[in-house]
């Protein structure tokens, strides 16, 4: 764990994800100072989210919780339906809960028993899906080489059978994901949203409370 | 929001088409997966066109509205038409050597008659036939935009096209040995006196069988060993000459360097008509000729 917001991003781009010594505010500031571009994932909202557990009938049309529900979430790409997904997303609890938050990269040892092996198949390179979401809908790999990971089965239907594997996988993967707990108030993690998936696991008793902070970030903005 | 020009859209499209032509579970027909994969081989002509210059796949019209768009003078909803299949590999034929039009054109006519005709069936020609054809000119388009098959149907596809690739390359040479071997016999019967009377006419009318490309060379023919002629349309190289002929007069020419497109010999009739049967017999890929110096312009100056 570091405090040095460059440092969480480097570890975050070397294995997926990586937890962060801060705050929610810390971390905005000195990205500020790094050029990183703050972006939100749908038109019009700030990039700030607050992401609450909220039932389908609550829900935004066009989004995880309409489907899911308090229910487990799938693992996903945050803003998969963008041409150019934020590649950094930061999570952040003020006050601990009890709903973990999974992790899955190719690139760690905690959700990849093989690494340092990251091969993997050629349905993931070569399935392709129809991404909804943002305007013209596009056709995009859930894997590619120069941009990395993206994948919502919310935003991204499967048009072959190759993509179909693509969600099996998918589904398969998330029973070894890392399971990151927010067992202590204050907690801040760093996703390098192109190397890693996460989801929410489904809803605890008593815990239709739990809050989340959130910020999506374009942090090669500048370079 | 992506354009309709966009190479890399029109790439994945093809994947994608080219997917639903190769996924094994899908229970497809023949005639089904080569239609995706016709539709495929026009996204990646497009997409070649396009990754040197969206004007090139943009149909031109009196107001230019594609034109305007392809160029990004005009965004918003205004709709994109691009230009036919034919134009297109014409293009390609012309950019992508050997890229053969003929073939692509085949497979598009065969398309058109299977989707808006009664026909069927995609085509008479049997799938271990059609296959390699197909990749012979998909393979072109690919190298076109400097990428490998694996980026297109994935490493564990390659095998399968490569299968097609080496059919084609034989199917090819075994084409030419064909025309070659049948070349001999003709003139074999020629000699004897052996041709049937249809083929006797045909022989006698038909001497000269060049077909007029801008360059040609004499070459020995394949068949026959007696002098053909080699014609060609593409010039691959250009090198000026110059040579004093008097104190202050210079004469000045252009050597060409022209890619073999055609042969034919008038003796014993053979006749290649693509740079690929070419390709396969003892018969020079390129040769020389020359041009006026006016019609071939100066190599780019460079601060060397």
């Amino acid at each position: 764990m570091s405090s040095d917001v460059a440092h969480s991003r480097e570890t975050a781009r070397k294995y997926g994800w990586a937890i962060h010594a801060g705050s929610l505010e810390e971390v905005r500031a000195k990205a500020r100072r790094l050029g990183w571009q703050e972006v939100s994932t749908r038109r019009g909202d700030r990039p700030v989210a607050e992401l609450r557990p909220t039932a389908p009938e609550h829900a935004h049309a066009r989004s995880l919780s309409a489907t899911y529900g308090l229910g487990a979430q799938p693992l996903h790409t945050d803003g998969a339906h963008l041409l150019e997904p934020p590649d950094l997303v930061v999570l952040c609890a003020d006050q601990s809960n009890g709903t973990p938050t999974l992790l899955w990269s190719s690139f760690s040892k905690l959700s990849n028993p093989r690494y340092p092996r990251i091969g993997h198949s050629d349905y993931l390179d070569n399935g392709m899906f129809l991404v909804n979401g943002a305007g013209r809908p596009f056709l995009a790999p859930a894997h590619d080489s120069s941009m990395g990971w993206r994948y919502d089965p919310g935003c991204m239907t499967a048009c072959d059978q190759r993509a179909r594997q693509v969600d099996s996988f998918f589904r398969e993967a998330s029973s070894d994901a890392y399971r990151h707990e927010w067992s202590k108030a204050g907690q801040v993690l760093f996703i390098d949203n192109r190397r890693a998936l996460h989801a929410r696991s489904a809803i605890s008793e008593n815990e239709e409370h739990r809050l989340l902070r959130r910020i999506t970030f374009d942090t090669q903005a500048i370079q | 929001m992506t354009a309709p020009y966009d190479e890399r859209a029109l790439w994945l499209k093809a994947k994608l088409f080219l997917n639903h032509a190769m996924d094994e579970e899908e229970p497809r027909t023949f005639d089904e997966r080569a239609l995706w994969a016709s539709l495929a081989l026009e996204l990646l002509a497009k997409a070649s066109l396009a990754r040197v210059s969206p004007l090139l796949i943009a149909s031109p019209t009196e107001e230019g509205t594609n034109l305007l768009i392809a160029s990004g003078l005009v965004e918003g909803q205004a709709r994109f038409n691009s230009v036919k299949a034919h134009t297109l590999y014409s293009r390609c034929h012309q950019a992508f050597r050997p890229f053969n039009e003929k073939e692509a054109q085949t497979i598009t006519w065969a398309r058109n008659e299977y989707l808006h005709g009664g026909s069927a069936v995609f085509t008479a020609i049997p799938a271990d036939a059609w296959w390699p054809r197909y990749w012979a000119q998909a393979f072109i388009l690919v190298n076109a935009q400097d990428k490998v098959l694996e980026e297109l149907v994935g490493l564990d596809r390659v095998p399968v096209v490569e299968g097609h690739l080496a059919k084609n390359r034989k199917n090819i040479e075994h084409r030419a040995e064909m025309l070659i071997s049948r070349a001999q016999q003709r003139l074999a019967q020629h000699r004897s006196g052996d041709l049937p009377a249809k083929l006797a006419n045909k022989w006698a009318s038909s001497t000269d069988l060049t077909v007029g490309l801008s360059h040609r060379a004499e070459a020995s023919c394949p068949a026959c060993g007696a002098m053909g002629t080699i014609e060609g349309e593409e010039i691959e190289k250009t090198e000026p000459r110059y040579e004093q002929v008097a104190e202050d007069d210079f004469e000045a020419w252009v050597e060409l360097s022209v890619g073999t497109d055609y042969f034919s010999c008038p003796t014993c009739r053979l006749v290649l008509d693509s740079w690929d049967l070419i390709n396969v017999t003892e018969l020079p890929p390129n040769f020389a000729d020359t041009g006026d110096y006016g019609d071939y312009a100066e190599p780019e100056y460079g601060n060397d």
